[in-house]
């Protein structure tokens, strides 16, 4: 009998199912219910027999059109709800397959329990129910963007700001709100930082609803779904507008105030740098005066004419980098960093007190290392805040016996990240001991001081992420200590 | 004067600033030493001809100032033109008042600088001319006997030969002997050349006036 064995084959297999699954003629009689059936159902196989389809799904007799005997294709019926016994509904997707028996036309229903997958589905749209409420109901602007760095969300705050609607700014719409000098930086910051699902921070000028470009500070991070798997990135921005121009003429001012102190030390050494002019100067006069007596005297040897003619070339060059390096300190410039050799700034700034110490009948010593790494910052503030410390400690050691006067900077690297400057004096040293009174703002021990120098000085290092400290040497004196990062260039 | 045989020293720990003013001393017929500090200026020996001394003030070590200080507490007289960066007052000052002939600010004219050691050097021959007489009546003085030696500075105080034998309490005659014979020793024609001759060494003699 291989009808028998057969039907009995497939009735193994459809019981096997992890699905409910039923069976209908073409009368609308349920003819099969397999186990699974009978536990979504809550019916025994007999109480289904001679019930239809279309009376478990709710509501009730829905889409019975679909369920009935002329079906003719498969067709799926998802999102919907079985009725059990007890009248509960449970979300299902229906799947319908027309079979081919050869007595009749039978139709075949496969019920897959949707109730987790409807829960989790659910739950994610809650949460992002939640985030999207939230989110417009917080004061700062929020987007949001896929695994393709493309924006899909942004809250109402960003909308009302660039008077925009979401379609427009959707996937790269966004950027058209940014201003065009911008663009380029923000987009390399944006992608630069999402290829490395790395967190950034940036400013740029975004477009207001009134066409003016606003400074807005955007942060953003790579977001983790549930699961833990990167779906994209979320951002926060806020507009900067009013505390960047603020911080832009704290900038201005602080710039102002370096400069007005580097011209009132400049003012205080300018007896000694014109000792420096004077040297070479004096020496081309009274060179280019020999020279035309020896023309006098013997107008056919010009041998000691050239030697004097090569000392003038050396001297006037001499005369020429004072007032460079003079220039250089003068010069209000917007502050830039690039990579420096710090024993190079020394020797600049040394060579501007070389007068000045001998007219204070001190000695200038400077024990420099071979192998320092550069340091990435402005020169002109570096140059400042050495000025500032040698400055300092000539005057320190104003009272001490001559043979004492010795004033020694040192460079080092104190680790393999960190390159030092160290200027240690045989002064009375630091007042208190401690060393961390002398920077703060107004403190003086001078007459005429400000006691702005070291304040000054302190901040300019801590900009370029370095350290200025003070401490008392064994012998006595102070030893002031710079402390930066070594660039990696 | 013969240039050729005067000396001009110039301390100077700035080379070219040493060159430069050498240069210029050998050009107008100077014999010039350069020396970079004032402690190798004072391990020079002393020249026998005239010359002077042109130093700068701001120097490594001893400074100008200090340099003439030792000098003229070693009793090592040599003019000295100060040349110096800049015009600081109170040293100047100093220095002028230590007997310094000029104080030049750098950079100065070749005119006022050959000035300053032509002043110098004429003040150098005028000490040097002092000190050679001085050194001749020193050794005329030697000559005297003790007793023609208190002669000598009674006839200089414009005493009479009566007055100085009562005071030695010696004869008048005897004075008279005494006074030819310094007269001749000291080369002097008339009391007036005794006086001019002993001015010098008045103050170190007086001892012996009461």
């Amino acid at each position: 009998m291989p009808k028998s064995r057969s039907s009995t084959k497939v009735q193994r297999i459809l019981e096997s199912l992890p699905h409910a699954v039923l069976l209908q003629n073409r009368e609308g009689h349920i003819i099969y219910a397999n186990h699974l059936a009978e536990i979504l159902f809550g019916y025994k196989r007999s109480e289904l027999q001679n019930r239809s389809i279309a009376m478990l799904i709710a509501p009730y007799g829905r889409d019975t059109r679909h369920a009935k005997q002329k079906l003719t294709e498969a067709f799926k019926l998802h999102n919907t709800f079985a009725l059990h016994k007890n009248g509960r509904k449970i979300s299902v997707d229906i799947d319908f397959s027309p079979v081919q028996n050869p007595d009749a036309l039978q139709i075949l229903a496969i019920f897959s329990d949707a109730t987790e997958r409807d829960k989790a589905e659910m739950k994610l749209r809650q949460s992002e129910e939640r985030f999207r409420v939230t989110a417009d109901a917080a004061p700062v602007m929020i987007w949001q963007s896929d695994v393709e760095k493309r924006c899909c969300y942004f809250n109402k705050q960003w909308l009302e700001f660039t008077g925009r609607t979401l379609e427009k700014e959707l996937g790269e719409g966004w950027i058209d709100g940014v201003h065009p000098d911008d663009r380029a930086e923000c987009l390399n910051v944006y992608v630069r930082a999402f290829d490395n699902r790395r967190p950034f921070s940036m400013e740029y000028r975004l477009r207001r609803f009134d066409g003016e470009y606003r400074w807005i500070l955007d942060n953003g991070e790579a977001l983790l779904d549930t699961e833990g798997k990167f779906s994209g990135y979320v951002g926060s921005c806020i507009d900067i507008t009013e505390h960047k121009a603020v911080r832009m003429e704290a900038e201005v001012s602080r710039d102002a105030l370096l400069h007005s102190r580097r011209v009132a030390a400049l003012g205080e050494l300018s007896v000694s740098l014109a000792h420096e002019l004077n040297q070479p100067l004096s020496a081309i006069l009274s060179n280019a005066q020999a020279a035309l007596r020896f023309l006098e005297i013997k107008p056919d040897d010009l041998d000691p004419v050239k030697d004097i003619l090569k000392d003038i070339v050396v001297d006037d060059k001499r005369a020429g980098d004072v007032i460079r390096k003079l220039r250089a300190l003068l010069k209000t410039k917007k502050p830039e960093r690039e990579a420096i050799q710090i024993n190079d700034l020394i020797q600049e700034v040394v060579s501007l007190f070389h007068s000045d110490a001998l007219s204070r009948q001190t000695r200038l010593s400077t024990l420099l290392a071979d192998k320092l790494q550069t340091v990435f910052a402005d020169s002109i503030q570096l140059q400042q805040v050495l000025f500032n410390l040698i400055a300092n400690g000539l005057e320190a050691m104003e009272n001490n016996p001559p043979e004492t006067k010795i004033l020694t900077i040192r460079t080092f690297m104190a680790d393999a990240f960190t390159a030092q400057i160290s200027i240690i004096d045989t002064g009375p040293g630091l007042p208190e001991g401690d060393g961390s009174q002398v920077f703060k703002p107004f403190y003086t021990t001078k007459k005429e001081g400000l006691g702005m120098g070291l304040s000054i000085a302190r901040t300019i290092v801590e900009a370029h992420k370095g350290r200025l400290w003070a401490e008392n040497s064994l012998q006595g004196g102070a030893m002031f200590h710079l402390s930066l990062p070594a660039s990696h260039e | 004067m013969n240039s050729s045989d005067i000396k001009i020293f110039i301390v100077d720990d700035d080379p070219s600033v040493r060159r430069s003013m050498a240069r210029l001393l050998n050009a107008t017929g100077y014999h010039v030493e350069t020396l970079s500090s004032a402690e190798d200026y004072l391990q020079t020996k002393r020249s026998r001809g005239p010359g002077c001394l042109v130093l700068d003030l701001q120097m490594q070590g001893l400074n100008g100032l200090e340099l003439q200080k030792t000098l003229t507490e070693a009793g090592r007289e040599i003019p000295i033109v100060f040349v110096s960066g800049h015009a600081h007052v109170p040293e100047s000052v100093q220095a002028m008042k230590g007997g310094a002939v000029d104080f030049l600010t750098k950079p100065f004219d070749q005119k006022a600088f050959l000035a300053a050691i032509d002043r110098a050097i004429a003040k150098d021959h005028v000490t040097r001319k002092a000190q050679t007489d001085q050194r001749s009546v020193d050794s005329r003085l030697a000559l005297l006997t003790p007793r023609e030696d208190e002669v000598l500075w009674q006839v200089v105080k414009g005493r009479l030969n009566k007055q100085i034998a009562f005071k030695l309490e010696i004869s008048e005659k005897t004075v008279k002997v005494h006074r030819a014979r310094v007269m001749e020793k000291m080369r002097a024609g008339s009391v007036a050349d005794l006086v001019r001759l002993t001015e010098k060494t008045n103050g170190k003699n007086s001892s012996s006036e009461q």
